[in-house]
């Protein structure tokens, strides 16, 4: 009786329910092929699912944060490449202002050069000998300047008495009476000349025979040089002022 | 009745031999198709041992709301940062249970 009942019971099994039994089989290996998969230890299922959602997310964390640490890398980057360039070029401009001013006078400067001083004697002259010929003139200290320029003196400065005036390209020397207008400031001798450069190409210039300096001592005009290792000249005191010219615009060429 | 034993074991070979895919990120909801299936065989048996097929639902209606309503209830509890995850099962796993119990002698 039992046993009839049993196949009357298979028989009766509808088609749904025996293709549900075959997809709960599927489904009750789907955890055993995980689990095999992992090496590890089994987890209870609760805490591993726990795990899985902590782990998955902290996946998206860290994917986000490298994501940024990417960003904040390639933003150093660039901003140290920019800083670098800048202070590229603020180097070459601050290089290339410093030299330009000192060429213009503009800034003091120190560097080996010579003392040169010129002092006039008290003398007699001769009768019938005019007296101008033993005075200092502007030609005098143009000649020694232009010496001294062409011996290599970067740096040219007059000083008498208390008063120093740089030499530039604009500056003048031109007889005022008995006094030398040098800048626009009288000066009276003696005549201190400070040059820097080559010490010994400015002496021997200053020196030579026939040079700027021996004509002077025909006319008792003292002249002494002596080298320096070191000295400071000061920057030029007046105003350099650009009324006329004007740069050339190479684009508008 | 031996067809069910040796479905799930067929049905188990094919899972384990077989490349399904299946990420442990859907796990609640492989629980859930686990227990919606295990009720739903069990009402499939009262149905068909009852002899009154056509005075209760389809099986697949259902297996179809089981999995609907327990998905929906994990899917929410999820998002909102509830576990309802044993709240959908529950009710599965009662329904298997008193399926079951139509089956012990009286």
């Amino acid at each position: 009786m039992k046993n009839k009942r049993t196949v009357r019971i298979g028989l009766r099994l509808s088609g749904t329910t025996l293709v549900l039994c075959l997809a709960l089989g599927i489904l009750m290996a789907l955890p055993f092929k995980v689990i095999s998969q992992d090496s590890s230890e089994p987890l209870p299922s609760e805490s591993r699912q726990e795990l899985i959602n902590r782990m998955s997310k902290i996946d998206e964390e860290n994917q986000l944060l490298r994501t940024e640490l990417e960003q904040s890398r390639a933003s150093v980057a660039s901003l140290e490449a920019n800083v670098a360039q800048g202070q590229e070029a603020s180097q070459e401009l601050t290089d290339s202002l410093t030299r330009y001013r000192i060429l213009a006078g503009l800034d003091p400067v120190h560097g080996p050069g010579i003392k040169l001083t010129l002092s006039e004697q008290e003398t007699q002259p001769e009768p019938g000998t005019d007296m101008a010929y033993y005075l200092i003139h502007q030609e005098d200290l143009l000649n020694i300047v232009n010496e001294m320029r062409l011996a290599g003196a970067e740096a040219i400065a007059i000083r008498s008495r208390n008063r120093t005036e740089r030499l530039i390209n604009t500056s003048t020397i031109r007889c005022v009476g008995s006094l030398i207008d040098v800048n626009n400031t009288r000066m009276t001798p003696p005549f201190d000349i400070f040059a820097i450069g080559d010490p010994d190409d400015l002496y021997n210039a200053l020196t030579m025979p026939y040079g700027v300096l021996e004509p002077l001592g025909f006319y008792n005009i003292q002249s002494d040089i002596v080298k320096l290792d070191d000295m400071e000249l000061p920057p030029y005191g007046g105003t350099t002022m650009l009324q006329y010219a004007r740069p050339v615009d190479n684009e508008e060429e | 009745m031996w067809a069910i034993p040796v479905l799930i074991i067929a049905g188990f070979a094919i899972g384990y031999f077989t490349k399904i895919p299946f990420d442990l990120i859907g796990s609640k909801y492989l629980a859930l198709c686990f227990i919606a299936l295990l009720d739903s065989i069990s009402y499939g048996l009262t149905r068909d041992l009852s002899g009154q097929k056509k005075n209760n639902p389809p099986i697949i209606i259902r297996l179809v709301l089981g999995l609907a309503l327990g998905g929906f209830i994990i899917y929410f509890g999820e998002k909102s940062g509830i576990d309802l995850y044993l709240v959908a099962l529950l009710p599965l796993t009662v329904g298997f249970a008193l399926n079951m119990y139509k089956f012990l002698p009286k």
